[in-house]
């Protein structure tokens, strides 16, 4: 996983980097979550454990492309919960539930206004991969779920220029990544906050 | 390039700090107590109507342990009270010798070695048992236990120290063939004779309590 987040990080610099309008953008936010759907009843206590890193490259004035890394830790304890499974098995006991989960998506933005020194808002969205690392501990034991699955992000954003060359990024993103043929689908919205500097 | 590192560096140094400050789990002893049941769906419950329940307790230890009794007629007696409240009539060891078994018979085991693999130990002859199945042997000696749920995918089949486990059985359904003592359903409570612990009676009752509350199919339902 660590190697897989490394070569994501180089590929966002190398990749926002090279584009021919000669500008690039970085940011780097702590993020919220909150699940929702069957992953909000899994665990229904907000994260507060996120980081996202994201390079983006302007095609044009108002376009950007590029890609994302993040992660996030949902986390809930559950005292005396019942877990069954496949129907004839019941474990009764204090519950520790986890779920970390590591997006990496290729992007792409669209800016309202072309002046970088101005507050700009945008909206995009980011397609690829998700991991999910589902883990239910129970007393001395863990039932875990490691997968991979396709997944999208619509996003809507604010960046608000604080010098010459840094801001603040501001962002709501809603994740959704499809079930796969043993694990099932996963969503959450994601508030991040932090800072995006250019060149 | 210089910039390029720096931020890379920023980048790594603050998932470190988020990676630190990652979620507890369990703190205290009884935070890892657990009470575990599995049963055979294929198994009609709402057929017994009488147990037998041996009156004392087999006792895994570690080589040069001494087993601890202490506990060993409250959890009889936390059985029984529960399988009574089914409805079902405690069995009259008398009645064998008219030929005659109970429905269902119960074994009881504690086991208080560190880790402890349910599935690797077969019938115990203990002294306790009190029942003979016929005239030539006493229990099933040499007998393995059958788990109809063994092999459905996840289970657990180690505990460490301190589990409480029981094993239900219908005595017409254990195979000579295979010398195999097939289970309708078990208990298991897990870390309530933990070494340092408190309270060990009223969790070892509650922990029982539980197990039958959440099998409700005990009761035909």
């Amino acid at each position: 996983m660590k190697k897989y987040i490394l070569i994501i990080i180089v590929f966002i610099f190398s990749a926002s980097a090279s584009y021919s309008q000669g500008t690039s953008l970085y940011s780097f936010d702590y993020t919220m979550g909150m699940g929702v759907g069957s992953m909000g009843d899994y665990i229904k206590k907000a994260s507060f454990r996120g980081l996202t890193f994201e390079g983006r490259g302007f095609v044009s004035d108002n376009v950007s492309v590029g890609a994302l890394v993040s992660w996030a830790t949902f986390y809930e304890a559950r005292e005396n919960g019942t877990y069954v499974h496949e129907d004839y098995t019941t474990l009764f006991g204090n519950q520790y539930r986890y779920i970390n989960v590591y997006p990496m998506l290729a992007q792409a933005h669209y800016y309202f206004g072309i002046d970088p020194h101005k507050t700009r808002v945008y909206l995009g969205g980011g397609i690829g991969t998700y991991s999910v690392n589902k883990e239910t501990q129970i007393g001395v034991w863990a039932l875990e779920e490691n997968k991979w699955h396709f997944g999208v992000s619509p996003e809507v954003g604010v960046l608000l220029p604080i010098n010459y060359s840094t801001m603040i990024n501001i962002s709501l993103r809603y994740n959704y990544a499809v079930k796969t043929k043993n694990a099932p689908d996963y969503s959450w919205l994601g508030l991040s906050i932090g800072f995006a500097w250019g060149n | 390039m210089k910039k390029l590192f720096l931020n890379l560096i920023i980048v790594a140094g603050l998932a470190v700090a988020m990676t630190a400050c990652y979620p507890g789990g369990a703190e205290y002893t009884n935070d890892t107590d657990i009470i575990l049941t599995h049963y055979d769906p294929e198994y009609n419950f709402n057929d017994v109507n009488t147990y037998y329940i041996s009156d004392s307790i087999e006792h895994i230890v570690d080589d040069g342990d001494e087993p601890n009794y202490k506990y060993d007629q409250d959890i009889i007696s936390d059985l029984s009270n529960n399988f009574d409240a089914l409805g079902w009539e405690q069995f009259d060891l008398n009645d064998t010798l008219n030929g005659e078994l109970p429905d269902v018979a119960i074994v009881v085991s504690a086991a208080e070695v560190t880790v402890y693999n349910v599935y690797s130990y077969p019938w115990y002859g203990y002294w306790g048992w009190g029942w003979y199945k016929s005239s030539d042997y006493y229990g099933y000696p040499g007998y393995g236990w059958g788990y109809p749920w063994y092999g459905g995918g996840t289970y657990v089949s180690t505990y460490t120290t301190g589990t409480v486990l029981w094993r239900l059985f219908d005595p017409e359904y254990v195979s000579e063939a295979d010398s195999t003592i097939n289970l309708a359903w078990m208990g298991v409570l897990n870390g309530v004779m933990g070494s340092g612990t408190s309270n060990t009676k009223g969790r070892i009752t509650e922990g029982i309590d539980q197990a039958f509350k959440q099998s409700a199919y005990l009761k035909g339902e």
